[in-house]
């Protein structure tokens, strides 16, 4: 069979079937209430959007910190002594001397 | 509770503003004249961004059988059809402001409404109900016709515009948006490009693959039914 003719031919047959273009009864009426009700849907959509910018808000900053702790530390050797450090901290503090 | 207007400006100044800076952009676009602009739609639309939100009841009459036209080429089920057509006007509602005047407003509200369709069928990508497994008896006589002879099969049949329908359903959202425009409402690929926010390049790429991905199912409907 020929895909190619038989494409063609259906999308004739497409174009030749204009779609309705009859309006339910009283679709403006119904549209304008919508309009008026404070739309659920639409506040979620508000808070979705609000939290999606919060969210790349966050991620930027999280972004522009990592960036500077990498040019502030010195390197691996320096990040494992802090690191170290911070984690014995607490004990230090704590035993004192007997440490 | 009032409708709550897409603009926070509520003196006749405002309004008046608003109007002549719709106006201007029209001037100076040169190549639009004022007149294409449907009479009163500019003054509608000001109002509406002025604190009237009725006024938009008027521009909902003017434009929903065009707008419920559109929609039907991408919807068949009518409880979809009204839901999107619902969609349209909604959005069109809430983004009036970005209405710059520099086109018609059927055109603005018509690249909304292919938008929203285009939406749609991307949600609803999954949850395709059609396949070539349960071809009507009208479409399957039809394409036995077309198998048989098709000089003599006529596409104004009612299998064929079922069967074109049942083909345009199975396409992906791209293909099906970009067919759709370009076959069968018969725009020039610019304007194409236009309404769906695509490079003209991608537009032709689109059409070629949309294309491609019909005759691919056309031809697994031949293998299935032995044409």
């Amino acid at each position: 069979m020929n895909a190619k003719g038989l494409s063609e031919m259906l999308l004739r047959a497409a174009r030749l079937d204009p779609p309705s273009d009859t309006v339910p009864y009283a679709f403006e009426k119904r549209m304008m209430t919508l309009l008026a009700s404070p739309s659920r849907d639409l506040g979620a959509s508000l808070g979705i959007a609000w939290l999606w910018r919060a969210s790349l808000a966050g991620l930027l900053i999280m972004f522009c910190c990592g960036v500077w702790t990498l040019s502030v530390s010195k390197g691996p050797v320096s990040l494992a002594l802090e690191l170290e450090q911070v984690a014995y901290a607490a004990c230090c503090e704590i035993g004192g001397d007997a440490w | 509770m009032a409708a709550r207007a897409p603009h926070n400006s509520d003196t006749p100044g405002d309004s008046q503003s608003l109007v002549s800076a719709i106006h201007a952009n029209v001037g100076d676009e040169g190549l639009l004249a004022e007149e294409n602009l449907e009479s009163g739609d500019v003054e509608l639309i000001a109002a509406v961004l002025a604190g009237r939100p009725e006024c938009f009841e008027p521009l909902i009459v003017r434009y929903q059988s065009r707008v419920f036209r559109l929609v039907r080429r991408y919807a068949r089920r009518e409880t979809d059809v009204e839901d999107l057509a619902q969609e349209v006007f909604i959005r069109a509602y809430h983004k009036l402001k970005t209405f710059r005047g520099t086109a018609p407003f059927e055109h603005w509200l018509m690249r909304l409404a292919v938008r929203v369709c285009y939406d749609y069928l991307r949600n609803h990508q999954r949850r395709r109900e059609t396949s070539w497994a349960d071809l009507g008896e009208v479409e399957q006589q039809w394409l036995e016709r077309y198998a048989a002879d098709p000089r003599t099969t006529e596409e104004t049949d009612n299998g064929a515009r079922e069967l074109a329908q049942r083909l345009l359903s199975l396409l992906s959202p791209a293909s099906r948006l970009v067919l759709t425009l370009q076959e069968i409402e018969e725009r020039p690929v610019k304007e194409i490009a236009q309404i769906t926010g695509w490079s003209v390049p991608l537009v032709k790429v689109r059409a070629f693959r949309a294309r491609r991905e019909m005759r691919k199912h056309l031809e697994k409907l031949a293998r299935k039914n032995q044409l």
